[in-house]
């Protein structure tokens, strides 16, 4: 176990992938297989690769892991035990086995040894790392919270298949082997090609459960949610209680990254981020917190409220920029997708009341920060503090359906990151929703009341 | 950290059947290396059987004999000079004659009394014990003071028809009070025989005393007033217990090095040469050599069979171990462990039916295979070397494994 490994500085990425090309074949038949992909994934996060096949997505596994040499570009993989970035371009073959120990790798074959017991394939990972003290106790664990030890999913006794061979296995259990043998290091990364493939629901759910709760702990209710009901059928998909009780114990040590590639709409519904590939590009990299954080905050505001779930994704989409809401965004990330994030510093005003509305103006939503509003309630008394709004809270909607002069003033008490709506997606929407917005307007106009 | 794993092992072990098809296939190719290097060690054994049976600690012979087969000898003043040296016990000729000894047949019926067979004749001291026969005694060296007899070998080359003449030599029936002639005079064979053998030089050997060997095979080319016994073929020192065998030896070089017609030789060495002589100057190294390489090279292609078939079943899991981190250098050292395992397994059984097989050649073809210690080791040797060979060749496989394969 790498107990010793540090993960990166805050708000640094565990892996980050620059500008990666790749091609196969020389010559003539040289074919470029992927275009210029970037992307960074941070600590702890559950990735789906997801996209059609021959899309790149095992190609970008392969080179993140190592296994191929990077031709163009460039990936970093956070090395916990050296405390810093390893690169791969260039990097020679002794060195890239180094890169390798650090990932655990879940292949959709589960590629044992068919001459090693289950207990033998594991020890081959964990002679790699120096481990616990216990290392048999260690992968009994594993094997046991996967249902391979002495008791089954409705926690009836069975004969352990520690020390079986694959071929007295089942697929489904040979595959969980694998999966132990990945996990048995706890890698601060783990890179899978449809891990569930070969599972059945309960194994499948154990196995991203375990994978979640190796990212970071989970509160005991969302465990509890997933205890199955000891008294419906056989097929009822869960954990057992006991399950829950030894991933506490497995799952010690969290911070674990995994990348995987699959289509399991079971596992899509857990990921942190979904990552989607087309014809060897990524086409989209969405964090899914960042996502419904910014949805929510749209939802709130009535224009946006009253379009189609569909419309409101694709604003939404057009708003992200990778960054999980609870991390601040660095520069180069705010540089890379120009125009949806603006910073303001503590003190400087974000819209002054009596700006007039032009192509410029914009609705807002904020994604840090606290900032302050004030207004004044009649014709030339000053203005006065009426409200602080925190994240997930909007502001500038009305004069932009209502196309008259800022009624506020919204000022940044500390630095404030701030999701942008310019006027035209503003406007192109607004008309989708135009039943709707007149009678908001309408509510407007009678009480003459609302912010802005 | 975790106990190692024997993959090794348990990769060849895992197919019970196919390990021991494996085994078997190098049990094969030690068996034909053991049997060419045993055949080639008999037939060169053959010709020093008599060195062998020679109760000597050093050997004076003369420098231009390269073997046996020649006549050169060393004057006997020789003898009487390395006599007089410190730690010498005694000093003891032998006569040995290749060309003069024609034997006639045995057999009763006077009409195929006519035929007569070159035989190696011995001439030694009967009281000197000069050589160390087993199944001689001492009463049948006392026989041998009468001139006119001789001790026989038993195991001379037999008869190629055994089925009507069975154990009968090319030279007869020999036995005892069998009478017979040797150079044209009578002789009486006499005791219960020895066993020397036949080798390149010689059908068989009758051991006489020197008086004998010097009236009979001697006198007749010796000029009158010359001893027939001056010029001596071997002399066989013995020293004193405890003396320093090398030490002596320098000295007795010492000695003669002025006058360069004594070659001082421990009795090794004077096998060695021997067996050089006959190494060099047959087609024995080159023919039994080659059939030692086939075997290698026979045992070299089933080892690699059997890596490169593993390897390739396994291509997939070697490919994983990339994956997760193992470098080429663990997974070579896997395969020159099944290489050595194979070795192994192979070895033992491939030792115990070369020496079946050497048991069965002896008793059908009369010649001497012995698997001693050092020829056990060397076949080891062999064998290892055979595999670590084709471990070397098939390890390029398996670096070849490419880890992406996996996913």
């Amino acid at each position: 176990m790498s107990s010793k490994t540090t993960l990166p500085p805050t708000g640094s990425p565990v892996l980050r992938i620059t500008g990666v090309n790749h091609y196969f074949g020389t010559g003539d038949t040289r074919t470029q297989v992927l275009f210029d992909n970037t992307l960074e994934v941070m600590p702890g996060e559950l990735v789906i690769m997801s996209g059609p096949s021959g899309s790149g997505k095992t190609t970008i596994l392969t080179l993140i892991g190592g296994l191929r040499t990077l031709q163009e570009g460039e990936i970093e993989i956070w090395d916990g035990e050296r405390g810093d970035y390893r690169k791969l371009r260039g990097t020679p073959e002794p060195d890239l086995v180094h890169v390798r120990r650090l990932i655990g790798f879940i292949f959709q074959r589960h590629n044992l040894f068919d001459s090693l017991t289950a207990m033998q394939n594991i020890r081959m990972a964990q002679r790699l790392q120096a481990g616990p003290s216990d290392p048999d106790a260690n992968a009994q664990e594993l094997l046991q919270y996967l249902l391979l030890g002495d008791r089954d999913i409705q926690s009836k006794p069975q004969k352990p298949r520690f020390h079986y061979k694959p071929a007295q296995l089942s697929g489904g259990q040979r595959q969980r082997v694998a999966v132990a043998r990945a996990l048995v290091n706890r890698p601060k990364l783990v890179l899978a090609d449809e891990p569930t493939a070969a599972l059945d629901a309960n194994s499948g759910l154990a196995v991203v459960t375990l994978l979640r709760n190796l990212a970071r702990a989970r509160p005991d209710s969302e465990l509890a949610a997933l205890v199955r009901d000891e008294n419906a059928e056989s097929e009822s998909s869960g954990l057992a209680s006991w399950q829950i009780a030894l991933l506490k114990t497995i799952a010690a040590e969290t911070g674990t990254t995994s990348l995987i590639v699959t289509h399991d709409a079971r596992i899509m519904n857990l990921a942190d981020r979904i990552v989607h590939m087309e014809r060897g590009r990524i086409e989209s990299n969405v964090v899914v917190a960042e996502r419904l954080f910014v949805r929510d905050g749209l939802r709130q505001s009535p224009p946006f409220a009253a379009l189609l779930p569909e419309e409101q994704q694709k604003i939404a989409d057009e708003l992200l920029i990778g960054v999980h809401p609870d991390f601040p965004a660095r520069p180069d990330q705010l540089a890379a997708h120009p125009g949806r994030v603006e910073v303001f510093e503590p003190g400087e005003d974000i819209v002054r009341i009596g700006d007039p509305v032009n192509d410029q103006s914009k609705f807002y939503l904020i994604r840090r920060g606290t900032v302050e509003v004030w207004r004044a309630t009649q014709n030339g008394e000053p203005l006065r503090k009426v409200a602080e709004l925190g994240p997930g809270r909007y502001f500038g909607e009305v004069a932009l359906l209502m196309n008259q002069t800022r009624n506020a003033t919204v000022r940044a008490i500390d630095r404030v990151e701030m999701y942008t709506v310019d006027r035209a997606t503003f406007d192109r929407h607004k008309t989708v929703s135009r039943p709707f917005i007149d009678r908001i307007l309408e509510n407007f106009r009678v009480n003459g009341e609302r912010l802005d | 950290m975790a106990a190692p794993v024997p993959l090794a092992w348990r990769n060849l072990a895992h197919d019970r059947v196919r390990f021991v098809l494996f085994a078997a296939g190098i049990t094969f190719a030690v068996v034909l290396m053991g049997v060419q290097l045993g055949i080639m060690n008999a037939m060169l054994d053959s010709n020093t059987v008599l060195l062998d049976r020679l109760h000597a600690d050093l050997v004076l012979v003369n420098p231009t004999r390269q073997s046996l087969l020649f006549r050169e000898g060393v004057n006997r003043r020789r003898a009487e000079q390395a006599r007089q040296v410190a730690g010498v016990a005694s000093v003891e000729p032998v006569y040995i004659d290749y060309q003069l000894g024609m034997l006639r047949h045995t057999a009763a019926d006077p009409g195929t009394r006519t035929q007569t067979r070159r035989i190696r004749v011995i001439g030694v001291d009967p009281d000197s014990q000069v050589l160390n026969l087993p199944g001689v005694s001492s009463r049948d060296w006392e026989k041998l003071r009468v001139t006119g007899t001789a001790l026989y070998d038993r195991k001379s080359r037999p008869h190629p028809d055994q089925t009507q003449y069975p154990g009968e030599s090319v030279f007869g029936r020999l036995e005892e009070n069998v009478q017979t002639e040797l150079s044209g005079r009578n002789i009486t064979l006499v005791g219960n025989g020895f066993d020397l053998g036949f080798d390149f030089g010689t059908d068989g050997t009758l051991i006489v005393s020197d008086r004998t060997f010097g009236e009979w095979l001697r006198g007749p080319y010796t000029p009158p007033g010359v001893d027939p016994l001056a010029d001596i073929d071997l002399v066989a020192v013995r020293l004193d217990p405890g003396v320093n065998v090398v030490a002596v030896q320098r000295k007795l070089q010492a000695l003669f090095s002025d006058h360069r017609d004594v070659d001082v030789l421990t009795r090794s060495e004077m096998i060695a040469r021997e067996k050089w002589f006959w190494w060099t100057n047959t087609p024995i190294g080159f023919a039994f050599g080659v059939g030692v390489a086939l075997g290698f090279v026979v045992g070299l292609v089933i080892c690699y069979q059997i890596l490169s078939s593993d390897i390739a079943d396994h291509a997939a899991e070697y490919a994983t171990l990339k994956a997760i981190g193992y470098p080429n250098r663990y997974l070579s050292w896997v395969v020159m462990q099944e290489a050595l395992i194979l070795a192994a397994t192979g070895f033992v059984p491939g030792l115990f039916v070369t020496l079946g097989v050497y048991v069965l050649l002896s008793h059908v073809t009369g010649l001497s295979m012995q698997l001693t210690v050092p020829r056990a080791g060397l076949l080891l040797v062999l064998t290892i070397a055979m595999c670590v060979a084709s471990a070397w060749l098939a390890v390029g496989k398996v670096k070849k494994v490419d880890p992406a394969d996996v996913f």
